[in-house]
């Protein structure tokens, strides 16, 4: 972009009414965010209806601010209450929780707030300057090797997210069991719906997110009401401390970012990979970082936290340049663009420049706007706190509910919601943990759609899973996120015999 | 050894569900191959986990007391009568019919905990209803509240 586009692009996107709007919608994402069910993708469609009411640069603004704002307010809930806003911030929302139980929610957040800013101005960059490369990039990338990255996000879940990987696999292994609910992608056959037709398009994502991570929680609660007593969170201190944690981990900020905007950017698979798959190369490539438990789970949130942002402006790559929606949420940002007619796609930056230049820089400037809307959202969200869990624990049950309800429209996803609810309580009494079972549940449909098109175009030949070099690339990587934990465990096991047990 | 057991059973399920689905014809890949690898998975996990020893620093879950598992069934079965019949009743009249008795039990008086589940309920819908318009099942007050 030259500097003359550059300061067109500014003259048009910092006027009052741009900048109003761009408030306005910050606000409706903390809202949207911030309450249990309620995702960014279904904030934006809300906002669909007004954006067609406004001319075509503040309705965009509106929508990417929103988009940016909502995902970040996620964190919110995730670390007060152990509810991810987004299946993205369920990588991290564990972590976050136990730091605001030993009173460091404000530390917790802080460090998410600044890695989501920086993600985000990241992936905001590479729009600017790379996203012609970048979308060529992710154009070459066939149905096998999106079958290996969702395979390969999987397997870093596994082991990145239990106490063990074992544990971390059968908790895989329970969210692609539940994605297998519904209509099989290929023939249409009906599978465990049980003559259902509400369980026709599976399961629900978010009834089955709400009920594992927040209503989980309630019967916690109910079957030992002393538990939430022993250790309430509290926000605690933002500022103290958020320095240091930030400066050692730069590197692994950096690095979250940069997978976020490549994930990001590949069609199908976004920011529910990036986040796990960010944590996975962290850890591998910062080692030693770690002292004590916040230090262990500040490492978990850092490049999480990054990636989760950065692998917006990754996905409106292939969504604004050739008009590719990589998620449901560019796939809407796609549809406000057409309805203001600018038609994504190369020509779209050749006869509206300004605009789709103004557009991107509207975005960097919403994840700068993360910060002191996050701040805002932590003020507001310190009442909450002061609520007993007598009094809290219903009210999340009560939101659940109707989030549930308010997302799938059918009383089905209550029964869901409920029996999801049972099977985090059992999967946390057996140490299970919860995060991966959401990522097998997203990744589930896509790996056996790729994996299921790619064989029948062989023939039903599964070398076709490993003729491209990418994909050979990307089933090595797999290998070795399984293999050298277990190789490492097995040398200890022959020097250390005891302390290995 | 519980979950091994659990995994072990669900993935010999699916196994199941893997040889009854229906092969497509022309195809060569049919709808049972995703259950069959994922319930083969669960077989070894599960396995895995069985002969697995606990560890030292593994502590096991308390037992549940008479008075918990009350709680527990009441946070489970009050909510399910809510699914079964939010369409006629609606959110407004339902939602406080399962927050105040769970109140109450948490030790709130009776009064109070009606009270607070109404005043929840009616936050609630300002908000999702009011403000972000969703729609949701109002049953005998439907076209009561300002927005609807």
């Amino acid at each position: 972009m030259t500097p003359a586009a550059l300061g067109a692009a500014l003259a048009l996107l910092l006027t009052p009414q741009v900048l109003a709007v761009m408030a306005g919608a910050a606000v409706l994402g903390l809202v949207v965010g911030a309450l249990p069910g309620l995702t960014a993708t279904l904030g934006v469609a809300l906002l669909v209806p007004f954006a067609l009411l406004l001319e075509p640069l503040p309705a965009l603004a509106g929508v990417v601010t929103l988009a940016a704002v909502a995902i970040t307010a996620g964190d919110l809930p995730g670390a007060l209450l152990r509810v991810p806003g987004t299946p993205a911030s369920a990588a991290y929302a564990e972590a976050a929780h136990r730091l605001a139980r030993r009173g460091r929610a404000g530390l917790a957040l802080g460090t998410g707030l600044v890695c989501a800013a920086v993600g985000g101005v990241a992936g905001a960059l590479v729009l600017l300057l790379g996203a012609p490369a970048l979308a060529g990039l992710a154009l070459h990338m066939s149905t096998v090797e999106r079958f290996w990255l969702a395979v390969l996000g999987l397997s870093a879940a596994a082991v990145v997210a239990g106490p063990s990987p074992p544990r971390g696999a059968l908790a895989v292994l329970i969210g692609l069991a539940l994605a297998l609910v519904g209509l099989d992608p290929v023939s249409g056959q009906p599978r465990l719906t049980f003559g259902l037709t509400d369980l026709s398009g599976g399961l629900g994502l978010i009834p089955v997110m709400i009920g594992l991570f927040a209503v989980s929680r309630v019967l916690a609660h109910a079957l030992d009401p002393k538990t939430d007593e022993r250790a309430p969170p509290r926000i605690g201190p933002v500022f103290a401390g958020l320095g240091q944690a930030l400066g050692r981990r730069r590197r692994a900020i950096a690095l979250g970012g940069g997978v976020g905007v490549v994930i990001g950017a590949i069609p199908g698979a976004g920011a529910d990979i990036a986040a796990y798959v960010a944590q996975a190369v962290a850890r591998r490539l910062t080692p030693g970082r770690t002292k004590g438990e916040d230090d262990h789970d500040l490492d978990a949130i850092a490049p999480a936290g990054a990636a989760n942002n950065a692998a917006i402006g990754g996905a409106l790559v292939p969504a604004t340049v050739l008009g590719i929606p990589g998620d449901s949420l560019t796939a809407i940002v796609i549809g406000v663009l057409m309805l203001n007619g600018i038609t994504p796609g190369p020509a779209a930056f050749l006869l509206h420049g300004d605009t789709m230049a103004a557009v991107l820089l509207a975005f960097l400037l919403a994840n700068l706007l993360l910060v002191p809307a996050g701040l805002l959202a932590l003020a507001l969200a310190r009442p909450l706190l002061a609520a007993p869990p007598v009094v809290l624990m219903p009210l999340i049950l009560g939101v659940c509910l109707v989030g549930s309800y308010a997302v799938e429209r059918t009383t089905t996803a209550l029964v869901v919601t409920m029996a999801a609810g049972v099977l985090g309580l059992l999967m946390e009494r057996g140490r299970v943990p919860l995060a991966p079972v959401v990522l097998g549940l997203v990744l589930g449909p896509l790996i056996e759609e790729m994996a299921l098109t790619s064989l029948m175009k062989a023939g039903g030949d599964p070398a076709v899973l490993v003729e491209r070099p990418g994909a050979l690339g990307l089933a090595l990587v797999t290998a070795a996120v399984w293999g050298v934990p277990a190789v490492r465990a097995g040398i200890a096991h022959v020097r250390h015999p005891r302390d290995s047990d | 050894m519980i979950a091994g057991a659990a995994a072990v059973l669900v993935g010999a399920g699916l196994i199941g569900v893997a040889m009854q689905a229906r092969p497509v014809p022309h195809l060569p890949i049919g709808p049972g191959v995703l259950p069959a690898v994922v319930g083969l998975g669960l077989l070894g996990v599960g396995a895995a986990l069985m002969v697995a020893r606990r560890e030292p620093h593994d502590p096991a879950p308390s037992r549940p007391d008479r008075t918990g598992l009350t709680g527990l069934a009441l946070a489970i079965a009050l909510p399910l009568a809510l699914a079964a019949t939010l369409e006629t009743v609606g959110v407004a009249l339902g939602l406080p019919l399962v927050l105040a008795p769970l109140l109450a039990w948490h030790g709130m008086p009776p009064g109070r905990a009606m009270l607070l589940a109404v005043a929840m309920t009616g936050a609630l819908l300002a908000l999702l209803g009011g403000l972000l318009r969703v729609p949701l099942p109002l049953g005998p007050l439907a076209g009561v509240p300002p927005w609807t």
